[in-house]
């Protein structure tokens, strides 16, 4: 009621009256009831509107907090009070006299005989290092080192838990100010705040400290239990980002001394302490020990111990992600392998590990772009994708497990090398085995949802083979269009269902290019559907991107529905349902359209010129509101990208002419996107691009006037001299610039 | 953050996020391919060269 009323001047009296039951009264529980109340409304209330009582409120919960309080239930309110109050009382925390004796009654606290007090304190510590890093100099030296290393070997684990979470706090602030130091050394200004390196520090003592907490696993802890051990293995994957290489040796140390012990909890405490240790230090510092770790890592996935396989399973996928160059190919890649695939058939968070690591293996040793004859992997693709084929068939999903199975099958289909296809045929086969099994189950009730997500991992591994095989996959073609068509006519199908199905279609378009017409009859009718689906807007979008994808196949095939395509297109355009985000999309998809159908496009140029006019005059109209900036950058991408391929189309098409009303528009559009200081660097390309198209279609002086603008030179250098700008930009440049010489001499 | 993997984190919603990512990023390629202003100034060369 106060976070209503106090903002409109109403209810005066409320914080004199709650700290009167603070300050004037022996009944301990009405004084906890008002504390507690005070810190809501500090939390909730914009600090301005108690300015004025800002002081009493803070005296009366610090006063609350002290040592003197004998009833440690107030005291453990009003020290939740201060926490909530922490951001309300800033004005007092910048004065070094208020500032030292809050810290006082905090750093007291910690050390109250209550357990609840003591947690209560350290919260407020980690929230203070939080919201104040820049003041903690001077008692992070005095008293937070010695509180804190006490904290985390307090026997009670609430408290230890939050003097941990103290370090990883410390870190975090610190590792934020080493990126914020960075970027202002990039931009040549000074930072604007002091890094102190209390995790440097304060290293040679807590560094012990959270390695033995590390050996204080919960045997039974599940996924969702939050316990010292991993508390500490937290923050030392932090503290490792933070001091770098100073980590490496006390916790080498530590590894070699426990990692072959009898017991189990020193095995996994070893292993936990190196996989955090990956990220941060020195990659050389590391290779050495990542070869000598790596077959005994191998070996340990055969551990008695589950914990100590889940963990050496987390720390091989660690090692897999970040130090790949440590892994020789000839030494390495066939134990590793061989254990990976073997943790393939463990419990399902080894699997989902497992799966993680040779994703990893898959995305840095394979290539998504270009088709080698061979890679390192080959030898082991198709061993590794029946044990993925075999994981993936499993009926639960816990940990991820399943899901894991068939992004890990899809990544190593896109890595593959030309000597996987004999493999990627064959498992083209299961998969539509599968996406057939999952289309007729989709009726059963029971477990809906999880078929549904089936069949759209099996879509998605589709799309993947597609885009791998390219004009390979022509015999299987039949058989996946058929499938998706049944998936496109199902009664149960969601919008994401239909989603992955129209990226896989876009994947065949592009693979079969002008032979998927014979397709199109049959698809249109969903394609239809899916662009009048306002209410889902990611499908509107993918459909949009699919009738480019379908007009680059199909060329000038795709003319007798370039009708339904426009209507459809421009409808979208006006609906005031479908999300705005879509719309950049369309105009884009009209430079599609008239680059596949070329002089066809005249027909539709007047009235698409008038709604690229139209969503040229959109501006911003409030310079704070980003999204709407963003928005109307993206609109302005889409525009251009429209301009490239109506010019580009009606040239090719012989037509160029029917664009001489426009020229002036789209060169006064032009120049308001230079003159525009948030302009992106994508649309600086795409308008030298435009400039070359328009210089190429008009090359004997038609439009000469225009071209020889200043501006029109200004953005030819800035997309010549900018290191910012997309790759490609210096030829796409010369190009223009040719082209511009040619229609400004003759 | 404790022992996180990315894959057992992922939600089915980021999954698909990361696919309709993956598909933009294809498309505007196929898009910049297929109005590829570079391959028309080598064909523009190439015309040039011929003409001398």
């Amino acid at each position: 009621i106060a976070a209503i009323e106090l903002p409109n001047n109403q209810w005066d009296d409320l914080m004199k009256i709650l700290l009167n039951n603070v300050t004037n009264t022996e009944n301990s529980q009405l004084k906890q009831a008002a504390l507690t109340a005070i810190g809501y409304v500090c939390e909730q209330i914009d600090p301005e509107i108690l300015t004025s009582q800002s002081g009493a409120i803070l005296t009366a919960v610090a006063q609350g907090a002290r040592k003197e309080e004998p009833s440690q239930e107030v005291r453990r309110a009003a020290v939740n009070a201060l926490y909530n109050s922490l951001e309300f009382i800033r004005d007092h925390f910048e004065r070094e006299g208020e500032r030292n004796y809050i810290m006082q009654v905090v750093c007291e606290a910690t050390q109250s005989t209550d357990v609840n007090v003591m947690v209560a304190a350290f919260e407020c510590l980690v929230r203070i290092m939080q919201l104040y890093y820049d003041k903690m100099s001077y008692y992070v030296e005095k008293a937070l080192f010695g509180l804190t290393i006490a904290g985390m070997k307090h026997e009670d684990e609430k408290v230890a838990l939050q003097a941990v979470e103290f370090w990883s706090t410390v870190c975090d602030e610190e590792l934020e100010l080493a990126s914020e130091a960075i970027e202002a050394a990039e931009t040549g200004v000074q930072p604007e705040h002091v890094i102190h390196n209390f995790a440097k520090k304060a290293l040679p003592e807590i560094l012990p400290v959270l390695l033995w907490l590390l050996t204080k696993q919960d045997e039974n802890a599940d996924e969702d239990d939050w316990n010292v051990a991993m508390a500490a293995g937290t923050c030392l994957a932090l503290l490792a980002q933070c001091v770098e290489d100073a980590i490496v040796v006390p916790v080498v140390s530590f590894v070699d001394s426990r990692i072959r012990d009898e017991d189990w909890r020193s095995r996994e405490a070893a292993v936990m302490a190196f996989g955090s240790i990956l990220e941060g230090p020195d990659q050389k510092m590391l290779s050495n020990l990542v070869n000598q770790a790596l077959p005994v890592l191998i070996e340990m996935m055969k551990d008695s111990s589950p914990q100590v396989k889940d963990t050496t399973a987390w720390t091989l996928g660690r090692v897999s992600e970040l130090l790949i160059e440590c892994i020789k190919p000839e030494v390495h890649l066939h134990p590793l392998i061989t254990a990976l695939v073997y943790g393939l058939k463990d419990s399902p968070r080894i699997v989902s590990n497992c799966c993680w690591a040779l994703m990893s293996l898959s995305d840095q040793l394979g290539n998504r772009d270009v088709v080698p004859p061979t890679y390192p992997l080959s030898g082991y693709f198709e061993g590794i994708i029946n044990a993925l084929l075999t994981t993936s068939d499993r009926s639960s999903n816990e940990s991820n497990s399943r899901t894991s199975a068939y992004e890990c099958i899809s990544s190593f289909v896109a890595g593959a090398a030309l000597d996987c296809f004999p493999s990627i045929h064959k498992l083209t086969v299961t998969i539509l085995e599968r996406l057939e099994l999952s289309i007729q189950q989709q009726n059963q009730v029971v477990g809906n949802d999880d078929r549904l997500a089936l069949a759209e991992f099996q879509s998605n591994i589709c799309s993947s083979i597609i885009r791998k095989l390219r004009s390979e996959i022509t015999p299987f073609a039949d058989r996946i269009m058929t499938n998706l068509l049944a998936m496109f006519s199902h009664s149960n199908k969601t919008a994401t269902t239909m989603e992955d199905g129209f990226l896989a279609v876009g994947a065949l378009t592009t693979a079969l290019e002008g032979d998927f017409i014979r397709y199109l009859q049959a698809f249109a009718q969903f394609l239809y559907l899916g662009l009048q689906n306002h209410e889902e807007h990611q499908l509107c979008a993918i459909s949009v991107g699919l009738i480019g994808d379908i007009c680059r196949a199909l060329q000038e095939q795709a003319v007798p529905y370039c009708n339904t395509f426009m209507n459809m297109l421009l409808q979208d355009l006006q609906s005031q349902v479908l999300h705005r985000n879509v719309k950049p999309a369309i105009l884009s998809c009209f430079g599609d359209i008239a680059l596949a159908i070329g002089g066809n496009f005249d027909t539709y140029l007047e009235v698409v010129m008038l709604v690229l006019q139209q969503a040229s005059n959109m501006r911003a109209a409030d310079q704070r509101n980003y999204e709407m900036i963003d928005y109307v950058l993206a609109l302005r991408e889409g525009i251009l990208e429209a301009y490239v391929g109506i010019v580009q189309g009606l040239k090719t098409g012989e037509k160029a002419e029917a664009l001489t009303p426009y020229v002036n528009q789209v060169f006064i559009f032009m120049q308001t996107v230079w003159n525009d200081p948030d302009k992106t660097e994508n649309s600086i390309r795409s308008m030298v691009g435009l400039l070359g198209d328009l210089a190429e279609a008009f090359p004997s002086g038609q439009i000469r006037m225009f071209l020889l603008q200043d501006w029109v030179t200004a953005v030819l250098k800035e997309a010549r001299t900018n290191r910012e700008m997309p790759p490609g930009t210096k030829e796409v440049t010369r190009w223009a610039k040719a082209m511009i010489r040619r229609a400004t001499t003759q | 953050r404790y022992k996180a993997s990315p894959l057992m984190q992922m939600s089915l919603e980021e999954s698909q996020e990361a696919r309709r990512r993956r598909a933009l990023e294809e498309q505007q390629r196929r898009r910049r391919d297929f109005t590829d202003h570079a391959r028309r100034l080598v064909l523009y060369q190439a015309i040039k060269l011929s003409d001398e």
